[in-house]
């Protein structure tokens, strides 16, 4: 237990160490989510709801969007798919520690202390907007909070890990995690709403993992969820888990044993 | 003159040869191109799903505008392929290979080594906007259009003076490794009309990060709502810009101390 603690520490550590650079990590993450509430917001004109949102909604959806992207969304594919490219995955091979849990581990720390970061920048922004946000009821939505955010956050780890594993197989994994992002951008809930999209899309990705890694998350904090839909999704993340943990087990056996290398 | 254009040939050929040499990566990227450009035409039927105009555009004139953000920003990628590794190369101390060279340092930063498989990238990204703009008949004059191949180039160029000016910071701080990519994710606001943001968001995308004339403009003069007085703007905008490259890099190469032996 004390070396994922010591992993954990590290990888604070470390972010610590590049403020700079986290920061900027920040601002990429963030400033195109900026974007988007204005272009919704021309978009309603006179109207007064779309898709079940009314301005204060849409302008509140993105103004969490930050939050939960930035504690809910998770990139160690490029740290895995480096290290395995590299060779250095090797000397974690031979050591009494689960590689996975590990980059999970290292990956939750940094963005821990991203998210930190991310809420200072959303209160300084809530004292220019506030009064057209939506606040959470507290302790009402962490009904919905508490169990949907811990879902989507092993849920996203275990497919950040499983997609990282591609690095296996190909030292060109780029391309993927470029179709992983086109797929998510769309299918999550970051251009808009899922209640946005035309109706069979929503029907589609009702029971796939998608809205679980954006939009739901966003509709808990805003608490537009109900016991049926929390009880839904809470149900499909825990099927998802199940899926995936078998799947990064059995890639990962395959995948070790791809793995040559040669001197210390 | 004639030792930049021999650098030039040199590096063309360069790039070619990588090209032909990583085939799937180039295959890659022209898939990607379609991917990437299919996630923006989602985009915008879900946007007009909900409206008939944002801001005073239609649907053709935003996949113009769309387009017109690609030509913008994937011909930096192009160029540039040396000044997107500045970073490491100034870390690691091989940025001595470049500036010992005796030739221009930051012309061979931006020019020395050139990616084609952008070229691959931005060939499918645009297809399929210009299949849709030409099916819906957008309108434009002859006039309108030279002005836009006009506004077009000066974007190129203004783009990739911001590029540089942000790469340069590298030789002051150390491991911004992502300052490339924060570019990349600022672009974003100029693919969208620059009327729907407030007004210090405008002035600033006018101005101090020039957002507007990336996309923005060209586009509106492709619409017929720009003239003669918008091109001459929009070069003195560039023309600063590109000074204000090559002053800071000066600068910076003052302040440059070898990391290797």
């Amino acid at each position: 237990m004390n070396k994922y603690l010591a992993t954990f520490t590290v990888h604070i550590q470390e972010a610590i160490i590049y403020r700079v650079r986290l920061f900027i990590w920040l601002l990429t993450d963030i400033v195109w989510i900026v974007v988007l509430p204005f272009v919704w917001l021309s978009v309603y004109g006179d109207a007064s709801s779309i898709g079940g949102y009314d301005k204060n909604a849409i302008v509140s959806y993105f103004f969490y969007m930050p939050l939960v992207n930035s504690l809910l969304t998770y990139y160690t594919y490029h740290f895995m798919s480096y290290q395995i490219k590299d060779g250095a995955v090797v000397s974690f091979i031979t050591k009494p520690i689960q590689y996975l849990l590990y980059c999970s581990i290292g990956e939750i720390a940094y963005r821990l202390w991203q998210t930190g970061t991310v809420v200072l920048l959303i209160s300084i922004a809530y004292v220019f907007v506030g009064q057209t946000i939506i606040v959470p009821t507290l302790p009402e939505n962490l009904v919905a909070i508490i169990p949907i955010f811990l879902t989507t956050m092993v849920m996203n780890l275990l497919f950040a890990t499983l997609i990282g594993m591609i690095g296996f197989w190909t030292i060109q994994a780029e391309w993927i995690f470029h179709f992983w992002w086109m797929i998510t951008t769309f299918a999550t809930g970051y251009l808009a709403p899922l209640s946005f999209y035309p109706y069979w899309t929503q029907v589609l990705l009702y029971y796939s993992p998608f809205p679980l890694m954006m939009h739901v998350p966003l509709e808990a904090i805003l608490g537009r969820l109900g016991a049926i839909e929390i009880i839904h999704w809470v149900v499909v993340g825990l099927v998802w888990i199940v899926i995936l943990l078998g799947l990064n087990r059995m890639i990962w056996q395959r995948g070790v044993r791809r793995v040559d290398t040669v001197g210390m | 003159m004639n030792q930049y254009l021999k650098v030039l040939k040199a590096a063309t050929n360069n790039a070619i040869s990588y090209l032909l040499a990583y085939r799937v990566d180039a295959l890659m990227k022209l898939l990607l191109g379609l991917g990437w450009t299919a996630v923006n035409l989602i985009t915008a039927e879900v946007l007009f799903l909900h409206t008939s105009a944002i801001n005073g555009w239609s649907k053709p004139d935003l996949l113009a505008l769309f387009m017109t953000f690609g030509f913008a920003t994937e011909f930096g990628l192009l160029a540039g392929g040396y000044i997107k590794e500045l970073e490491t190369n100034i870390r690691k101390g091989t940025f001595d290979g470049i500036i010992t060279k005796p030739i221009d340092s930051q012309f061979i930063s931006v020019f020395g080594r050139p990616d084609f498989s952008a070229l691959m990238y931005l060939t499918t990204r645009q297809i399929p906007y210009i299949y849709v703009l030409w099916s819906d008949g957008i309108e434009t004059s002859v006039s309108s259009f030279f002005l836009y191949l006009f506004l077009l180039l000066l974007a190129n160029i203004i783009w990739l003076a911001v590029r540089v000016l942000l790469m340069t910071i590298n030789f002051w701080h150390q491991k911004l490794d992502n300052l490339a990519e924060l570019q990349l994710t600022i672009t974003e606001f100029a693919k969208y009309p620059v009327g729907i943001f407030p007004w210090p968001i405008q002035l600033v995308m006018y101005t101090a990060i020039p957002l507007a004339f990336t996309a923005f403009v060209p586009a509106e003069a492709l619409r017929g709502n720009f003239g003669i007085g918008t091109a001459l703007f929009t070069l003195l905008i560039t023309i600063i810009f590109v000074l204000a490259a090559r002053l800071l890099w000066n600068k910076a190469l003052r302040n440059y101390t070898s990391a290797s032996s």
